[in-house]
C-alpha cells in the first residue's frame, strides 16, 4: 500500500481574502511506516491531515492511494482528532463498534472485543465517555479506528490535551500497537521530541504557507 | 404579611362598598343583554326618561353594561360591578343559591323562546324524543333558556345524556348553526328568527308550546339599594312600567330602537315579533309560579351541592312591595 | 432531605390554616375566597364528574401534544439540519410563533368544527413551538467533530448522520422541548374547552358550569386539579422517559 501526495496545495477563500495554508506538498508514505509531520502552529499540518482524510478538497494537486485518486472520506483512512470525539450517548463498547455498525457488519462482537483487549479497555465496556479520563477516551478512539482495519491511521496531535504522564504511557502503548498491527500511521505533532520518539520518518513543515522544509529519517533504535 | 392581607382586602372593600355615598350619587350601573326582552330599558334610555327621573336622587350618569348571557351578568353583579339588572330570572336564582345579595323587584318579559332545528331534520320532528342524539345549542347553565329546555326534556323523560347540549352565547350559537356544527338551537328572541330568515332552520317549538306563560326576564336590584334607596328603585320601576306600555302601542318605534342598539335588521325584528310569542310585562307576580319552578330545576341540577338546604321560596327571591308602590303612584 | 420534606408539609399546612381563617373569619364571602376546607370537600362532591372530566381533558391533551411532538420534531430536525429548509420555513414559523393559542380559537372552530380535534388543535398551537424550537436548537448544535467522525467511520448519507448522530445528540433538547410543550399545552386546556367543543373536561366544567353557577369553591378545586395533574405528568415524564434515555447527560450537565 502506498500513499502519495502530488503537488498538493490548499488555499482558503473568504471575504477577508485568501489564506494559503499549504503549498507544493510532495511526499510518499509506504506501508508500515510511522510518519510524523512536524511544524509550528498554523503551518497547515492539520489541513494536510484533513486533506488525506478526505474531509476537505485540495485546491491544486492530488492524493493517490495505491495509484488511485482519493475522493471524500473513507473508513480506510481514519482520522483521530485532537479533541475528544467519542459519542457521549454511547458506552465504550458501542462507540468502538460504531464504524462496523455503519458498514453493516453483522457479527461485530468479536472484532470489538479483540480491540478492547488490544487497547486494554477490558473493564470499561459499559462505561460512558463522561466517566472516562482523557487518556482512556483517546484509547477508545484508537480502538474504534482500528476496528475498521484502515490502510492508514491518521492522528492529529491526539495526546496534546493530556498531561505528560498519560502522554508517556500512551506513547508506549501506541508503539506497542504499531508493532503488533503493523499499521501505517501518519502522526501530526508540534513537538519535535514526540516526533523523534514515535516516528520512523519526520516531515518538517515551514510556517504558513506550509512547505516541506526537509524529511528526516529517524535512526532505528532510538526508542524510549 | 400585613401588606398581603391589605392587598387582599382592598378589592373586597371596593367590591362590597361600591355604592359608597359619594359614588352612588354619581353613577348608576345597569346591566342588560341584547335581546328583545330588554326592549323596555332601551326605550327608557332612548327617551331619556331614566336620567330625567333619577336626577333628583343625585344620579349624574347612567352606565349601561351589555352582557351576552344572564349568568355572566349575575356573576358581574356578585362581584359588585352592577347595581340593577335586566336579566333572566334563572340566573338570579342560580346567584341566590350561591350568595347573591339581591331581589327581583319587577317583571320584564314572558315567553319568547323558540327551538329551531335544521330544515332537513325539522320535517321528521315529532317532539322531544326526536332530539335524542342531536347537538343542540342554548344558553349556559342557570339561564332561563337552559332551565326551560332542561325542564322540557325532563317532562318528556329524556335525560341530558341522551343528547349533546352545547352551551354558549347567542351569536356563537347562531354561528354554530350556520356552520352546521349543531343541529338546532334554543334561544331567546330575536335570534331564532335570524336562522329562519336565512333558510337554515325551522321553528318546531316555541315557549308557548313548551311551557305556556313561563317567566323570562325580570329586574333585580342589590339588597343594599332596596334597603337604602327605595324611592329611587320605585322611580326606576315607574319608568319601566311606562316604557313597557309604550312598546305595546308603539311597536314600529320599538323595532327601530332595538335595531339601532343591536344592529340587527328591522325586518328580522319584525319577523320575531310576529313569529314568537313574547309578552312584555311589569308585574312580578305574573312570574312567581314559573320562577319557583326554575328554583326547583336549578336545585335539582345541583342536588349534590345543595342537598343540605331547601329550594328557594318566594320571599327569598322577590320583593314585590316596591312594584306595588310604583303601580299605585302617578307617573 | 427528610427535614426538607417535613418543612414543605408544614408550610403548606400553615398556609392552609391561614387561608381558612382569612376566609371564614375576616372575609366571610365564599365568592371572593372559598375556604380551603370547602375546596377540599368539593373533590368529594364532584366525584361523579371528576373522572370523566379528567379523561376528556387528557384526550384533548394527547391529541394536541401528540401532534405537536410529531410535527415539531419532524420540522425541527429538517430546519436544524438543512439550511435550505431553514431558509424556507423559519420566517413563517417565527411569525406564527407569538400568536397566543386563544387567538386560534375562531380558526379552530371553522377548520375542525366543535369536536375533540378542535380542542386538541388549540393545545397543539401551544405545545408545538417549544418542541420545534428546542429540537431545532439541538440539531443545529451538533458538534462538527462528531459529524466528521461519523462520516469518516462510514456514515455516508445525510439520513445516517441524522439518525445516528443528530438525533441522539439532540435528544436532551428534544425532551426538554417536549416537557415545556406539555406544560404550555396543559395550560391551554381551559382555553380549548370553553367554546362548546365538548360536553366534559376540566376546562369545560370550570367555565360552563362552575362559572355560570357561581360555584367558586368548585372552581378553585378544579384550578388546583389542573395544577396537580400538570405536576404529575411532568414528574412521570422526567422519571420514566428523560432519566432513562439521558443517563449519559449526567456527566455533561453536572
Amino acid at each position: 500500500m502506498k500513499l502519495e501526495t502530488i503537488n498538493l496545495s490548499k488555499t482558503y477563500f473568504s471575504e477577508r481574502g485568501e489564506v494559503k495554508a499549504l503549498e507544493d506538498i510532495n511526499f510518499e508514505v509506504k506501508e508500515g511506516e510511522f510518519l510524523c509531520i512536524f511544524g509550528p502552529t498554523g503551518c497547515g499540518k492539520t489541513t494536510l491531515l484533513r486533506l488525506i482524510a478526505g474531509l476537505e478538497q485540495p485546491t491544486t494537486g492530488k492524493i493517490l492511494l495505491d495509484g488511485r485518486e482519493i475522493s471524500g472520506t473513507s473508513p480506510d483512512r481514519v482520522l483521530i482528532f485532537q479533541e475528544f470525539s467519542l459519542f457521549p450517548w454511547r458506552d465504550v463498547f458501542k462507540n468502538i463498534e460504531f464504524g462496523l455498525e455503519m458498514m453493516g457488519v453483522k457479527d461485530r462482537k468479536e472484532i470489538v472485543e479483540k480491540y478492547i483487549e488490544l487497547m486494554e479497555l477490558n473493564c470499561f465496556e459499559k462505561r460512558y465517555p463522561y466517566e472516562l479520563s482523557g487518556g482512556m477516551k483517546q484509547k477508545v478512539a484508537i480502538a474504534r479506528a482500528l476496528c475498521m482495519n484502515p490502510s492508514i491511521l491518521l492522528m492529529d496531535e491526539p495526546f496534546s490535551l493530556l498531561d505528560a504522564e498519560t502522554t508517556k504511557l500512551l506513547h508506549r502503548e501506541l508503539l506497542k500497537i504499531w508493532e503488533k498491527t503493523g499499521k501505517t500511521i501518519i502522526f501530526v505533532t508540534h513537538s519535535v521530541e514526540e516526533a523523534r520518539i514515535l516516528g520512523t520518518r519526520i516531515v518538517f513543515l515551514s510556517p504558513r504557507p506550509g512547505k516541506i522544509v526537509k524529511i528526516e529519517e529517524v535512526k532505528k533504535g532510538i526508542r524510549v | 404579611m400585613k401588606r398581603g392581607i391589605f392587598l387582599f382586602l382592598v378589592p373586597l372593600i371596593l367590591g362590597t362598598n361600591v355604592l359608597c355615598s359619594k359614588k352612588e350619587k354619581a353613577v348608576l350601573r345597569i346591566g342588560y343583554q341584547p335581546i328583545t326582552d330588554h326592549l323596555a330599558l332601551m326605550v327608557a334610555m332612548e327617551k331619556g326618561w331614566l336620567i330625567e327621573r333619577l336626577r333628583k336622587y343625585g344620579i349624574e350618569r347612567i352606565e349601561l353594561k351589555e352582557f351576552p348571557t344572564g349568568p355572566q351578568e349575575i356573576h358581574a353583579m356578585m362581584g359588585g360591578e352592577i347595581d340593577v339588572v335586566y336579566v333572566g330570572s334563572g340566573p338570579v336564582i342560580a346567584g341566590l343559591y350561591e350568595g347573591l345579595q339581591a331581589k327581583i323587584i319587577a317583571g320584564v318579559h314572558l315567553q319568547g323562546y323558540a327551538l329551531v332545528i335544521k330544515k332537513e331534520l325539522a320535517r321528521e320532528y315529532k317532539g322531544a324524543s326526536s332530539l335524542k342524539g342531536k347537538k343542540i345549542a342554548t344558553y349556559p347553565p342557570g339561564s332561563v333558556p337552559h332551565t326551560v329546555f332542561v325542564k322540557f326534556l325532563m317532562n318528556n323523560g329524556i335525560s341530558l345524556e341522551e343528547l349533546s347540549l352545547k352551551t354558549m352565547g347567542p351569536s356563537d350559537a347562531v354561528l354554530a348553526m350556520e356552520r352546521g356544527n349543531v343541529d338546532g338551537i334554543f334561544l331567546p328572541s330575536p335570534y331564532p328568527v335570524i336562522l329562519v330568515e336565512e333558510g337554515i332552520g325551522e321553528i318546531v317549538e316555541t315557549s308557548h308550546s313548551i311551557w305556556k306563560g313561563h317567566a323570562c326576564c325580570v329586574i333585580a336590584a342589590r339588597n343594599e339599594l332596596i334597603n337604602k334607596h327605595r324611592e329611587m328603585l320605585v322611580e326606576i320601576i315607574k319608568v319601566h312600567i311606562r316604557a313597557t306600555e309604550y312598546i305595546k302601542t308603539h311597536n314600529e318605534e320599538g323595532v327601530q330602537i332595538f335595531s339601532k342598539w343591536t344592529n340587527i335588521k328591522p325586518s328580522t325584528i319584525k319577523l320575531a315579533f310576529s313569529l314568537l310569542d313574547m309578552e312584555w310585562i311589569h308585574n312580578p307576580e305574573l312570574s312567581i309560579p314559573s320562577i319557583l319552578e326554575y328554583a326547583w330545576v336549578i336545585y335539582e341540577l345541583n342536588r349534590e351541592r345543595l342537598k343540605s338546604r331547601k329550594p328557594l321560596e318566594a320571599n327569598d327571591i322577590f320583593d314585590v312591595s316596591l312594584y306595588k308602590k310604583a303601580i299605585s303612584e302617578e307617573f | 432531605m427528610k427535614n426538607f420534606r417535613g418543612n414543605f408539609v408544614l408550610s403548606i399546612l400553615i398556609f392552609f390554616i391561614f387561608l381558612e381563617f382569612l376566609s371564614r373569619v375576616i372575609i366571610k364571602n365564599p365568592l371572593y375566597l372559598p375556604p380551603p376546607s370547602s375546596v377540599l370537600l368539593s373533590y368529594i362532591s364532584l366525584k361523579n364528574y371528576i373522572f370523566k372530566d379528567i379523561i376528556t381533558s387528557m384526550i384533548h391533551f394527547f391529541i394536541g401534544v401528540g401532534s405537536a411532538c410529531f410535527f415539531g420534531i419532524l420540522l425541527g430536525i429538517g430546519i436544524g439540519w438543512f439550511s435550505k429548509i431553514y431558509i424556507a420555513l423559519f420566517p413563517i414559523l417565527e411569525i406564527l410563533r407569538p400568536i397566543p393559542p386563544i387567538a386560534w380559537i375562531p380558526m379552530a372552530i371553522i377548520w375542525f368544527k366543535l369536536t375533540h380535534v378542535s380542542a386538541g388543535f388549540i393545545i397543539f398551537t401551544g405545545a408545538f413551538f417549544p418542541v420545534l424550537i428546542n429540537t431545532y436548537t439541538g440539531m443545529k448544535d451538533v458538534p462538527k467533530i462528531l459529524i466528521e467522525t461519523a462520516k469518516i467511520l462510514g456514515a455516508k448519507s445525510e439520513l445516517y448522520l441524522i439518525r445516528y448522530v443528530g438525533i441522539p445528540y439532540a435528544l436532551p433538547y428534544i425532551f426538554s422541548g417536549i416537557r415545556t410543550g406539555m406544560g404550555v399545552g396543559w395550560m391551554c386546556v381551559v382555553a380549548a374547552e370553553i367554546f362548546g367543543v365538548s360536553d366534559s373536561g376540566i376546562g369545560y366544567r370550570l367555565f360552563q358550569r362552575f362559572y355560570h353557577f357561581h360555584q367558586m369553591d368548585y372552581a378553585v378545586a378544579y384550578m388546583f386539579l389542573l395544577g396537580f395533574i400538570s405536576l404529575t405528568m411532568d414528574a412521570i415524564f422526567r422519571k420514566f422517559v428523560e432519566d432513562k434515555f439521558l443517563k449519559w447527560k449526567k456527566g455533561i450537565v453536572k
